[in-house]
């Protein structure tokens, strides 16, 4: 037996609408690029989101640093990883890319640094 | 003397600025803030780069790929430099910037404007009541929170339903206001689906259409807002008052490209994009005077922003090397029926190259047929799958097309 499905594709800012036909396997339709077929399977089966944050970071020119989870994590994990991220206090200069949290909320998903911060008093 | 000069260290600027010196030109960027990157250095959230790199990138990620190009290439990075007055000279431009370090005068053959745009306000939009501490714009909260680590309030109300208050709510939400209401006149969030999604609806964030706020009560601080029903026409319907208590209200209403600083130069400004009016190359209609990115038109991607400062590094050089392939009389693109905007409005050059046209429909249509006119006559037909207001569209135009022609009308059919 199969079910049909509307998802919102989010992966960029086109918003396509996909038509998912979801049965052993997932079709996937209404896409303008492939990464609406990744999305529409992963839709169907377990949906996962990045995670946008920031955390405390000393001796910087700001007191945050924008970090994100490397990929997506299951969406039902997200407020976890906010809370995770709470307590993180990192200290000037990290790199862009910068592990900040491994494992985070053990999703396997890492949090990494999106850019560079400098020490500046 | 510069070749050129770049006003505006964001994401548009800083192409231009790379774009232009890759052609062997000696060119400056000027930049107000200390650092480079513009307003994607607040925007944390992903998605950024998908047209252009295929990668969902976030804000500061996408930046920095430009921010790498301009530092490798000989472009002069002045920070902390704001322009306070441009005039124009005899064969040249006459930049007054204000540094720390004093005031300084720069001579440059031509400039480019990437100034970006800026927020709509409470009173452009006609909110009454008092005047009390607590109400802020999006773009200010998203920096608040994303750079700074602070929450406006506990419990906000987000007004208008655009991309960057989606972006706020979700961010508010996530780091922990007690409650969060958005509310917004039209029948659907106006901001991007995918943000809508994401943002609001992943979240179950309560949210109200059809509804906007008649004033805003409060005394020193804000204690409440009075939400109202509005029709169709956004017009508000008489007994549907309703008091909301909150602590602070955050505007997303909206954004107006920066264009008062062009138009002081004698630019002509669109009235529909309230951008300059530009031709294919992205010139205003001063000559040496270039514009791209958000500040000729509220761009939905960055993607689509820095496209334009691709383009214009063409036109810079053209100008410099005083190519003449300008028309006697250059034809005008005009925006038609289900039609918001059209960029760029005019076609100035006759040696027939490609272009690219953007415009944002005033319809949401399933497999749409816009058509280009001239003299009631279609000249060209595009289908597109699926059009909608908050998503700005794209053609491009075929070379030769335009040859002959005045006036083209775009129109959805």
């Amino acid at each position: 037996m199969s079910y049909r499905k509307e998802v919102l594709c989010i992966r960029c800012p086109k918003g396509c609408r996909l038509r998912l036909k979801i049965g052993d396997e997932v079709i996937v339709e209404g896409q303008e690029c492939k990464l609406g077929v990744e999305y529409g399977r992963k839709e169907a089966s377990s949906p996962e989101r990045v995670v946008p944050s920031t955390v405390k970071i000393t001796g910087a020119r700001f007191p945050r640093l924008p970090v994100r989870s490397e990929k997506g994590v299951p969406m039902n994990k997200i407020e976890e990883i906010i809370d995770e991220l709470r307590g993180i206090e990192v200290k000037a200069p990290v790199k862009k890319g910068a592990v900040i949290v491994e494992n985070v909320a053990d999703t396997s998903v890492d949090i990494i640094a999106e850019r560079d911060m400098e020490v500046k008093g | 003397m510069m070749d050129v000069v770049v006003i505006g260290g964001g994401p548009s600027g800083l192409a231009a600025a790379s774009e232009i010196a890759l052609k062997g030109y000696e060119v400056m960027i000027l930049e107000r803030d200390d650092e480079l990157g513009g307003l994607l250095q607040q925007c944390i959230h992903d998605g950024f780069g998908t047209i252009l790199f295929n990668e969902s990138l976030s804000g500061p990620e996408f930046a920095d790929r430009f921010i790498e190009k301009v530092k490798e290439s000989n472009v002069d990075i002045k920070l902390e430099t704001y322009v306070k007055s441009v005039d124009k000279k005899e064969g040249c431009f006459e930049l007054l910037t204000v540094t720390p370090e004093g005031v300084h005068k720069i001579k440059s053959r031509s400039i480019v404007y990437a100034i970006g745009c800026r927020e709509r306000n409470r009173f452009e939009i006609k909110i009454g009541g008092t005047r009390p501490a607590g109400v802020y714009t999006a773009g200010t909260v998203q920096r608040l929170v994303n750079l700074y680590g602070v929450l406006p309030g506990k419990d906000p109300v987000i007004v208008g339903g655009g991309d960057v208050g989606l972006i706020v709510a979700r961010h508010l939400y996530l780091e922990g206001v007690d409650s969060l209401l958005m509310v917004y006149p039209e029948d659907f969030f106006s901001g991007l689906p995918r943000n809508a999604q994401q943002c609001i609806l992943d979240f179950d964030i309560p949210y109200r259409n059809r509804t906007t706020v008649k004033r805003i009560i409060g005394d020193k601080k804000i204690e409440g807002v009075e939400l109202v029903e509005v029709d169709k026409n956004w017009e508000m319907i008489p007994g549907t008052e309703e008091i909301c208590e909150c602590d602070s209200v955050i505007l997303s209403v909206g954004l107006i490209p920066y264009s008062e600083k062009v138009e002081e130069l004698g630019a002509e400004i669109d009235k529909e994009t309230k951008g300059p009016v530009v031709n294919e190359y992205y010139g205003t209609t001063v000559e040496g005077v270039f514009s791209v990115g958000n500040l000729v038109q509220i761009f939905d991607y960055v993607d689509d922003a820095v496209k334009t400062a691709y383009i214009v590094a063409d036109g810079v050089d053209k100008f410099l090397r005083n190519i003449d392939g300008k028309r006697k009389k250059s034809v005008k693109l005009v925006p038609g029926d289900k039609i918001r905007t059209v960029t760029p409005q005019r076609i100035d050059y006759d040696e027939g190259k490609e272009v690219t046209i953007f415009f944002r429909p005033d319809v949401e249509k399933e497999n749409a047929e816009v058509c280009l006119v001239s003299s009631e006559k279609v000249i060209k037909k595009y289908r597109k799958k699926y059009i909608r207001p908050s998503t700005l569209e794209e053609i491009k135009v075929p070379k030769g097309l335009f040859d002959g022609e005045k006036e083209v009308i775009i129109y959805v059919l």
